[in-house]
């Protein structure tokens, strides 16, 4: 049970046990995650291969399903020509490297399909963004890219939670830290004043 | 508004494909999972129901006679056959070649003495 699953309504919280999470100004309980895609929660899965992006599918096509799961029309109606166009976009911005926006999914490098699991996310307007290990597979020059853009949407007025366990990668993109050990937070820092070291001796002392 | 349906279709069978893709996936993407299988379910039921009634229409026009035929007794006589096979004890080998004999003899009798006119349908024939 991790807060992050429950959070984004792919676990139930524990109606007794499961304490209280507040979204805004009132307390949430999300039974499926289309509550909080609607509530503008999304979750930027951790094993995209598991759970990222449907992998038959192109670029385009995974782009416009996260269009079509907004539920931006009560009746289900999306222009073809306004998630293409959307698709297309996406596309251009995260500089997702390939032949082009059909390619499929399954056909690209570890890095850019990590962008189109975010496109993907982020095509639904959200309020809070949930990234799990963003980077993990990606090679050198998506990690930079990655890091730019979570920095970038934060500057944007978004709410970003970026979830990482590799050490030397938390500094880029963090403006707070947040050490959690064993399902519990031990240390909050402001990302000015913290160091490799002082982050490790929270995390194992 | 033309244009809006087929769009409105294509959403629908996107999001059905969407399901079949990984339920996992269209799941964390936000899809409603759970409704579109239930109407899936329910509407591969319906056009069940419907073809049934289309068959039904298409069979209620024959005359079956089931009620006056004599299958009831031939399915009894025969099942006496199998039963009686079982209680003598003999083994596979033997008993398919007794079935397929009396069968046999059923089938030359019945052509002996309802020679087929081919005017008036016959029992089985749909």
């Amino acid at each position: 049970m991790k807060t992050r699953h429950v959070l984004a309504g792919a676990l139930k919280r524990n109606l007794f046990y499961g304490g209280d999470i507040r979204f805004g100004d009132r307390s949430v309980r999300y039974r499926v995650p289309r509550q909080a895609v609607r509530d503008g929660i999304v979750y930027v899965t951790e094993d995209r291969k598991l759970d990222g992006f449907f992998e038959t599918m192109s670029i385009a096509r995974n782009i416009q399903m996260g269009h079509l799961a907004m539920g931006s029309n009560p009746l289900g109606l999306v222009s073809m020509a306004e998630a293409q166009q959307l698709a297309e976009s996406w596309w251009k911005d995260l500089n997702i490297r390939a032949i082009g926006a059909d390619a499929k999914v399954l056909e690209l490098s570890g890095g850019n399909q990590q962008k189109v699991v975010i496109a993907k996310s982020l095509v639904q307007n959200p309020r809070l963004v949930i990234f799990d290990e963003p980077t993990r597979g990606g090679d050198v020059g998506s990690i930079v890219e990655i890091h730019n853009f979570i920095n970038r949407l934060a500057d944007s007025g978004i709410a970003v939670v970026v979830i990482l366990s590799c050490l030397p990668e938390i500094l880029a993109p963090s403006d707070r830290i947040l050490v959690a050990r064993q399902g519990q937070i031990v240390e909050e820092m402001r990302a000015a004043g913290a160091t490799e070291e002082r982050i490790m001796y929270a995390a194992v002392h | 508004m033309q244009d809006q349906t087929a769009a409105g279709a294509a959403g629908r069978r996107k999001r059905l494909a969407i399901t079949q893709e990984g339920i996992v996936v269209a799941r964390l993407t936000g899809m409603p999972v759970r409704p579109v299988t239930v109407a899936q379910y329910v509407i591969s039921g319906l056009v069940a129901y419907l073809a049934g009634l289309v068959i039904v229409a298409s069979n209620s026009g024959l005359n079956t006679r089931l009620y006056n035929s004599t299958l009831v007794y031939d399915v009894l006589l025969v099942g006496t056959l199998f039963s009686g096979m079982t209680i003598m004890n003999l083994s596979c080998t033997t008993r398919n070649p007794i079935k397929s004999l009396v069968l046999l003899a059923a089938l030359i009798a019945e052509t002996l003495i309802n020679p087929r006119d081919g005017q008036t349908p016959q029992q089985g024939d749909i």
